[in-house]
């Protein structure tokens, strides 16, 4: 009896040691975590000093724990400043009144019963003196190199009711300074002007409304990208490598097709990339490479000799540069750990400045002199930053589909983004920006994706369907969906990976990676057929980037 | 919901006890059980060599003439494994199994298995052997058929057995040690024991340890070599374990223990070129209750009954400012209820038939994103039958499995249901030589983890177990030589072919991983295990252990791939180790040596994943006496003495030259 006795009173004293109660967390409301986008607002009192104006925005798709909006103005892009207006959920447009004092920064807030949203959407303001001619449009058709020629194309100035008509005409300017008048190209009655074939490049081409025969003050501009017709003379291969593994790599394959794997290490005497290389880019005679898993942004020259380095961090944390993109003598590197853009100068390798960013920025791209930045924030961003390069801060986001990590430019300065959506109802997205209006279209299901002339290339690969994998090819200008295997000769390219278009041929060059073994890489003719298939000898060849020169 | 589990889980183990009792009642005739044929030598090694599967054991004695401190330094003395093993006092240490993933190897403590249900795998840094009496290792299903189910459920098992008391004239014992090492190692252990009455004893034992892990090691750039430091590798554990003897003679002993286990860890990560920034932290607490009840009821029957709660809670965090807050946290709850029943049967001297049955729960809830809170009950039936005389020892077993899972969100993985078979054969080749071939096949599977099945976007509720077969064929020979001062040799050669099919692998595609049953492995390899005993004059003994193992393990997944054929990671080619130990009165010494080939550290068997191979060795010197009425022992060892610069996996280095020193006073 005792035995049992003695039994049971060790199994009491487990059962009780262990039966412990699961916590359960209550379920709170929240003020509001979501952000207006595509803020626009354009000044149509042209007293100098007063605006007015309808200021617009695109409310977020899921307004369920929004009552309305709070708008503030204020000379601060950190302060939200007095309160102009509080309207209700589902308005995107505010009337400000003509002859308000001119302020720099509108702020929008999203608002509950709880209060006010700790995120806010800021718009920085524009005193226009003068009818300012909007959405300026034009695409270089000159291919010989730093000559121009072509059609530029404008919208009519957005004016009031009082200011409407009063513009008989506009002038035509070009310049390399933004801010000064140049040499006069052209003058018009019409909303587009022809640029005559064999005009010198400069940077930037101003529009002048003509207001009862006298120019305006004020004026629209737009950066200039001299189209020209290349030679490729080689291309670059990154390989991101394995996580963790440090066998990240850039191989060159010269125009002869032969391969130099250790293109970097030669350069450097050895040296070795480091770990999870991520983008890289050629601008100028200099190459810019981010390794993100190693920290390190690389400026190279053109045989691959490092000739600068950057890692950037703080105490609390690594930065992690991740993606490229250049305009005007400076690149910008975005921060993947550092929500941040980097500026960084050509000339003198240094990182001039940074503008902050949403969460876990990914690809950019420029256009119409802005660079776009798709906010992935680790598959929960769902906007793209719009950074107005000029003064380096950011103007406004616009939202897309959920997840956008890649994003390009066409050349008549609309956007392509990729989103990889939600990985359960939300499929990988791709979807055509308009970079004057903001609109955002939905063209089809992409992974990833490339851009040559008027055709933008994709391959979508949903994990573990291989029947609807699609390699894409899209009308730019209409977005329509031209091919779902842009293969003709019945090549199969088992877990297609990336792919990356020749400026120079329009060769299309797609790489396969399982991750268990190399990648490699198959080229294909812009009709589709095989000219070459090659075995990498690398991990996750994620890029081909061409060495091109003017022709 | 899980308070009427526990009472349901209560009623059952009431049951099992009333039954057990029930029977307890009649026989009153001493435990008889046919010895198996004993080797009398003077030492008395454990008969490892009679198994009719492979089987290797290290007794305390030999883990204290060999100065190892942890288990992991203890596993790399067989054959037959790969210890995976990421560095340092604290880092993650796992256990291969011939080319197996580290899953499918059971790691049982006093019988009960550890379980992970969440990574399936048993990280054996954790274990200190200071109050271990024996560290064994099971290849296919061992000749003990008294066993719990869950004993049949695996590739193999790592079997820890804790000391049990043994009282000479003293109601008491006790027994304190402290160490000390390189990278600011501090280690002190209390073991007490009591005799309560000739019926009841008591053990207690509480272990703590730090080190700041803070070693060398060197980095190949490419273009230079640099000197680096580990960081945030510090490690601080405590643990204690309480252990109740029963043992009421004819109706039976009881053991009831409680353990606890602490631990806070840094993790300093893979080394990332040019990136030292690693802040990850790891706290780890676990507490479990085990309670063994067994009973010879007549000289045909004997019944065990078993029962545990184990409760594990982990947390990680992760430094970063672009954290919220600029910290990530993920918590895991795990916990596990357990009991078991076995009875045996044996009709005739030769002959035993047992019967286990294992009912098991785990639960999982964690803080990570989309976590589904994952229950499974498991219940194993294992039915087997032995014979077993002088020469030969057939064994048949057959585990039935039968597994339930439900989860709180989405999709569940299926019920599954499996019978696996494994059959064993030792024989005695020639009657006055101990010279034995063995044969044994076992087919046993995996069920896919937790973290397989339902972590965030990577885990598929679609995987199947993931399938393993075994066979083996050896010899076995041992004998004393009187002639050559051979108090003992044992040599044990064994040749085997595995596969495993569904193996669960991570695929991406397009940046997007999913666990995925996609791998076909074959294995092939040959163990060789020597041991042996010399008695020198002026009591001077020498004892040499030699392991060495061959494995061909190559993906067979799809002909025509890249990796078709290659040799899967980490898996050496060649693999052996060697220990030497010299005692004497003086100061006894020992010197192991681990020899570890090429292999590669990715699926591709090219020159960039190629890993060169290494040669490690440890010197131990230890002494022990008497002062006053206690016994000091003094242990010391080198670790690495030639400072070699070596990683076992790829970018996790290992610690160059390091040193420890240990004193023990036992009363």
């Amino acid at each position: 009896m005792k035995k049992l006795v003695v039994f049971f009173v060790c199994l009491a004293g487990f059962v009780l040691a262990f039966t412990a109660c699961n916590d359960d967390e209550k379920n709170e409301l929240f003020v509001p975590g979501e952000v207006v986008t595509n803020l626009a607002f354009t000044d149509t009192d042209f007293d100098e000093g007063k605006i007015g104006g309808k200021l617009t925005w695109e409310p977020p798709s899921d307004e369920s724990n929004i009552t309305g909006y709070t708008i503030y103005k204020s000379d601060d892009a950190e302060n939200k400043g007095t309160l102009v207006e509080t309207v209700e959920s589902g308005t995107k447009e505010l009337v400000i009144e003509k002859g308000t004092d001119y302020v720099k920064y509108f702020h929008i807030i999203a608002k509950n019963a709880l209060g006010e949203s700790e995120k806010k959407a800021s718009l920085a303001i524009r005193d226009n003196t003068s009818p300012v001619a909007t959405g300026l449009r034009f695409v270089d058709e000159d291919l010989a190199y730093m000559t121009i020629g072509g059609t530029l194309t404008w919208e009519a100035p957005v004016t009031d009711e009082d200011s409407e008509n009063i513009v008989s005409g506009y002038t035509v300017y070009l310049s390399n300074d933004p801010t000064a008048k140049g040499e006069k190209v052209a003058e018009t009655a019409e909303r587009s002007v022809r640029i005559e074939t064999g005009t010198p490049y400069q940077k930037y081409l101003q529009v002048f409304a003509v207001v009862d025969g006298v120019e305006a003050d004020d004026f629209a501009y737009m950066y200039v990208d001299d189209l020209f017709e290349t030679e490729t003379v080689g291309y670059f291969i990154l390989n991101r490598g394995n996580s963790n593994a440090n066998n990240a790599s850039i191989t060159y394959v010269s125009a002869a097709g032969r391969m130099d794997l250790e293109w970097f290490e030669s350069a450097n005497n050895g040296q070795k990339l480091g770990d999870s290389a991520e983008q890289m880019l050629k601008y100028g005679s200099k190459i810019y490479v981010a390794v993100t898993g190693s920290n390190r942004l690389l400026v190279l020259d053109d045989k691959g000799k490092v000739l600068e380095e950057h890692n950037p961090k703080t105490t609390e944390g690594n930065k992690g540069p991740r993606c490229l993109a250049a305009h005007d003598g400076y690149v910008y590197i975005s921060y993947f750990n550092g929500e941040a853009v980097a500026k960084l100068d050509t000339i003198d390798l240094k990182i001039t400045g940074e503008v902050s960013v949403g969460a876990y920025p990914e690809q950019m791209a420029v256009a119409n002199g802005k660079l776009y930045v798709a906010i992935s924030n680790y598959g929960a961003g769902n906007t793209l930053d719009v950074i107005d390069l000029s003064s380096f801060t950011k103007e406004k986001e616009i939202e897309v589909v959920v997840n956008p990590t890649q994003i390009i430019a066409d050349k008549r300065g609309d956007l392509f983004v990729v989103s990889w959506g939600n990985y359960k109802d939300i499929d990988y997205t791709l979807q055509k920006v308009n970079s004057s209006t903001g609109e955002v279209v939905i063209l089809g299901n992409a992974s990833t994706m490339s851009i040559y002339e008027d055709e933008v290339y994709t391959i979508y690969s949903p994990w573990g369907q291989p029947e609807k994998i699609q390699l894409g090819k899209y009308n730019a200008v209409t977005g329509e969906q031209l091919e779902t295997n842009f293969i003709k000769d019945g090549t199969s390219v088992d877990s297609p990976w990336g792919i990356d278009v020749d400026p120079s041929t329009g060769d299309i060059y797609l790489t396969s990676y399982d991750y268990l073994s190399t990648s490699d890489l198959y080229v294909f003719s812009a009709d589709g057929k095989l000219k070459k298939q090659q075995d990498l000898e690398r991990y996750d060849a994620i890029q081909v980037c061409f060495n091109i020169q003017p022709k | 919901m899980l308070f009427s589990y526990y009472r349901k889980t209560f009623l059952f183990i009431t049951l099992t006890v009333f039954f057990l009792f029930g029977r307890g009642q009649e026989a009153d005739t001493l435990a008889t059980r046919q010895l198996s044929d004993v080797e009398v030598v003077e030492k008395v090694r454990p008969g490892v060599t009679r198994e009719a599967t492979p089987v290797q054991r290290l007794d305390k004695e030999r883990i204290e003439q060999l100065g190892l401190q942890d288990l992991s330094e203890a596993v790399r003395r067989f054959s037959g494994v790969t210890l995976k093993d990421y560095g340092g006092i604290g880092g993650l240490k796992t256990v291969a199994i011939r080319g197996f993933g580290t899953q499918h190897t059971a790691v049982s403590y006093d019988g009960v298995t550890i379980t992970d249900a969440q990574s399936g795998q048993v990280d054996i840094s954790r274990f200190s052997l200071d109050n271990i009496e024996s560290v064994s290792l099971v290849i296919g299903q061992g000749d003990e058929i008294f066993q719990t189910a869950r004993m049949f459920a695996s590739v193999g098992a790592l079997q820890l057995t804790t000391s049990v008391p043994r009282f000479t004239d003293r109601r008491y014992w006790v027994a304190g040690q402290v160490k000390s090492g390189s990278f600011g190692l501090a280690n002190s252990s209390l073991r007490y024991e009591q005799k309560i009455s000739d019926i009841y004893a008591l053990t207690v034992d509480g272990d703590w340890l730090r080190a700041d892990g803070q070693y060398e090691f060197k980095v190949d750039y490419g273009d230079t070599i640099l000197q680096e430091k580990r960081s945030n590798s510090d490690i601080r554990t405590y643990r204690s374990e309480i252990n109740f003897y029963a043992d009421w003679k004819q109706q039976g002993n009881l053991r009831a223990k409680v353990y606890y286990f602490d631990s806070h860890r840094g993790l300093p990560g893979s080394v990332v070129l040019y990136n030292d920034y690693h802040t990850e932290r790891l706290q780890n607490k676990n507490t479990f209750g085990q309670l063994v009840y067994e009973n010879q009821l007549n000289t045909r029957f004997r019944v065990k009954g078993q029962a545990k709660f184990d409760y594990s809670w982990t947390r990680y965090r992760d430094f970063h400012s672009r954290y919220q807050e600029g910290v990530q946290t993920d918590t895991y709850k795990q916990k596990e209820t357990y009991v078991s029943a076995v009875g045996l049967y044996q009709p005739h001297q030769t002959v035993s038939i047992s019967l286990a049955e294992d009912f098991f729960m785990n639960e999982l809830d964690a803080t990570t994103p989309n976590c589904v809170f994952p229950s499974r009950y498991t219940s194993l039936t294992a039915f087997s039958s032995q014979y077993k005389d002088s020469r030969l020892t057939v064994t048949a077993g057959l585990l039935g499995t039968y597994i339930v899972e439900k989860v709180e969100v989405g999709e569940a993985a299926d019920n599954r249901k499996k019978l696996s078979p494994s059959v064993s054969l030792s024989y005695r080749v020639l009657r006055n030589q101990n010279l034995r071939v063995r044969f044994s096949y076992k087919n046993i599977f995996r069920n896919p983890t937790f973290n397989d099945l339902y972590y965030d976007r990577m885990g598929n509720s679609k995987l199947l177990p993931e399938r393993a077969t075994q066979y083996n064929a050896g010899l076995t020979w041992s004998s004393s030589l009187a002639g050559l001062s051979l108090d003992y040799i044992s040599l044990t050669a064994d040749g085997y072919y595995n596969r495993v099919h569904d193996k669960i692998v991570a695929l991406p595609t397009m940046f997007i991983w999913k666990m995925l049953n996609m791998g076909e492995v074959k294995m092939k390899g040959i163990d060789l295990n020597v041991s042996s005993r010399f008695r020198l004059p002026a009591d001077i003994y020498l004892q040499t252990d030699g392991s060495y193992s061959w494995q061909d393990a190559t993906d067979r997944t799809s002909e025509g791939s890249k990796i078709y054929g290659h040799q899967i990671p980490y898996t050496p080619c060649h693999a052996g180790s060697v220990s030497v130990s010299l005692e004497n009165p003086w100061v006894n010494v020992s010197w192991l040596l681990t020899a570890v080939g090429e292999r590669y550290s990715l699926a591709q068997n090219i020159e960039d994943n190629r890993m060169d191979r290494y040669v490690e060795q440890q010197i131990s010197l230890n002494k022990s006496f008497p002062w006053k009425q206690c016994t000091i022992r003094l242990q010391g060892e080198v670790l690495n003495p030639g400072n070699i610069n070596y990683d076992v996996i790829h970018y996790y280095p290992m610690p160059g030259r390091s040193f420890r020193v240990g004193v023990k006073v036992t009363y």
